[in-house]
């Protein structure tokens, strides 16, 4: 019997995860809610808006850390590495389909949309923003696309960045400024913030 | 977290740029006009809700199976039921009522020798102070009643003898008679040779029996024979008490009587 219950909350991912891997059950609890969004999240975004999909793969990630949780090395971080496996997994997706599906025809049902601006036409104009930003992280590149979203979408530095993607930092520097070349050409047109 | 050139668009304006950090933008941007352009989209990007969906209520259960696959709990046994009263998991071990009731049972076990030793100690002081006082009291009753003996047998004895054995008597046991007064002479020339030699027998007689009644409350007094029951067996001369125990056949005849 355990004298002291830990703190799950306080306890970093690494130290979850060293407790995932000896059965319990708290800890995976606490890890799940840490990473189930961000990463359902991270998927819709990866496989093509397909909600679906993201949520069966957010269902395998999860599954290998419970089967397998010896697979993550806690000398590295959890977040890069459980990234990392989720970027493999879409790399994995996208050479099954071949060919990316394209389903941002109209507006996105899955996201609510924040901004609680009355003014109708700023809304639209938001709105025909996200769609045009969404096509054109789509056509990019994926390897450009990918570096770009973790960049300011999840929010990574250019290290963690690094490490998910297992490249060097000046490569995701040379990426992001590509990614960011081609969408603000990509948006030339279309300034919505600038019109407001 | 590291800078890099769009935290520069993002956090300055144009004209804010320094040489160094124009040169560094001259790729991406190189008029204003294009660097406003990155700067309004990345604006925009802020702008949107990247607030991550919460999964399925599903996944999550479907995963606390799997998870339950492998790592199996041991099975159901008959003490889980008051354990998990005794000794909730989810509480910290010292506000468990098991390991408070084995805290409190530890304080008893280690106070109990003290307290006893107390109650020990009271004790034995009572039954000295008792045996003592019995041991005085019982003293005294034997005094008295040797003394009350000496009386009465003396008494009987006087009354029992004729006037001239008194006399004879009195002639030699009360010294003061012998220095306050002067004896009184016998006229023994009234006396005939049979009365003299009947008062000698008397006296002897009479010191006979006050001897053995000294020996015998002496020896009602000795230890192990304060039994007031005891019952005197022997010759007169080593006459002495026991309590009816210490002779089996003496008791069983009085039992066996009564």
């Amino acid at each position: 019997m355990r004298l002291i219950r830990p703190q799950y909350k306080t306890l970093s991912d690494e130290d979850l995860m060293i407790a995932v891997g000896k059965g319990d059950q708290r800890a995976f609890d606490e890890i799940y809610n840490r990473y189930s969004g961000p990463l359902l999240g991270y998927f819709i975004r990866m496989l093509w808006k397909d909600r679906e999909k993201a949520e069966d793969f957010v269902h395998d990630i999860f599954a290998k850390i419970v089967r397998k949780p010896e697979l993550f090395d806690p000398k590295r971080k959890f977040k890069t590495w459980v990234y990392s496996v989720a970027n493999n997994m879409c790399k994995n997706e996208y050479k099954k389909q071949e060919v990316r599906k394209n389903t941002s025809n109209g507006l996105d049902e899955h996201y609510a949309i924040g901004d609680t601006n009355t003014d109708v036409f700023g809304e639209v104009q938001d709105r025909f923003f996200r769609e045009e930003f969404e096509q054109s992280l789509d056509a990019l590149d994926t390897k450009h696309s990918e570096a770009f979203k973790l960049r300011h979408i999840e929010g990574f530095s250019i290290k963690e960045i690094a490490e998910v993607l297992e490249i060097s930092d000046g490569t995701v520097k040379s990426r992001l400024f590509y990614a960011t070349k081609y969408l603000a050409e990509s948006l030339k047109e279309f300034n919505p913030v600038m019109n407001r | 977290m590291e800078r890099d050139v769009m935290d520069i668009v993002r956090e300055k304006e144009f004209i804010e740029l320094s040489a160094a950090e124009r040169a560094e933008l001259g790729e991406l941007c190189s008029s204003e006009d294009e660097y406003n352009q990155v700067k309004a989209m990345f604006a925009g990007i802020s702008a949107m809700d990247w607030s991550n969906p919460t999964p399925k209520a599903e996944t999550k259960e479907s995963l606390d199976h799997l998870f339950a696959q492998k790592h199996p709990k041991a099975a159901p046994i008959w003490y889980n039921a008051p354990l998990a009263v005794l000794a909730p998991k989810g509480k910290p071990f010292y506000r468990q009522p098991l390991v408070q009731a084995a805290a409190v049972g530890l304080l008893i076990f280690l106070a109990y020798p003290f307290m006893n030793s107390d109650v020990m100690t009271s004790d034995t002081a009572q039954v000295a102070v008792l045996e003592k006082e019995s041991t005085s009291s019982e003293l005294k009753e034997v005094d008295g009643k040797v003394s009350d003996d000496m009386d009465t047998s003396s008494k009987e004895d006087v009354n029992g003898q004729d006037d001239t054995s008194i006399e004879t008597r009195s002639e030699v046991f009360t010294p003061s008679e012998f220095t306050s007064e002067p004896a009184k002479p016998v006229s023994t020339a009234s006396l005939t040779p049979r009365d003299l030699v009947s008062a000698v027998t008397e006296e002897t007689t009479f010191r006979k029996e006050s001897e053995i009644l000294l020996s015998s409350a002496g020896s009602a007094s000795e230890p192990g024979s304060t039994h007031p029951d005891g019952i005197f067996v022997g010759d007169k001369a080593e006459i002495f008490s026991v309590p009816a125990s210490r002779e089996p056949a003496v008791f069983d005849l009085l039992t066996s009587t009564f």
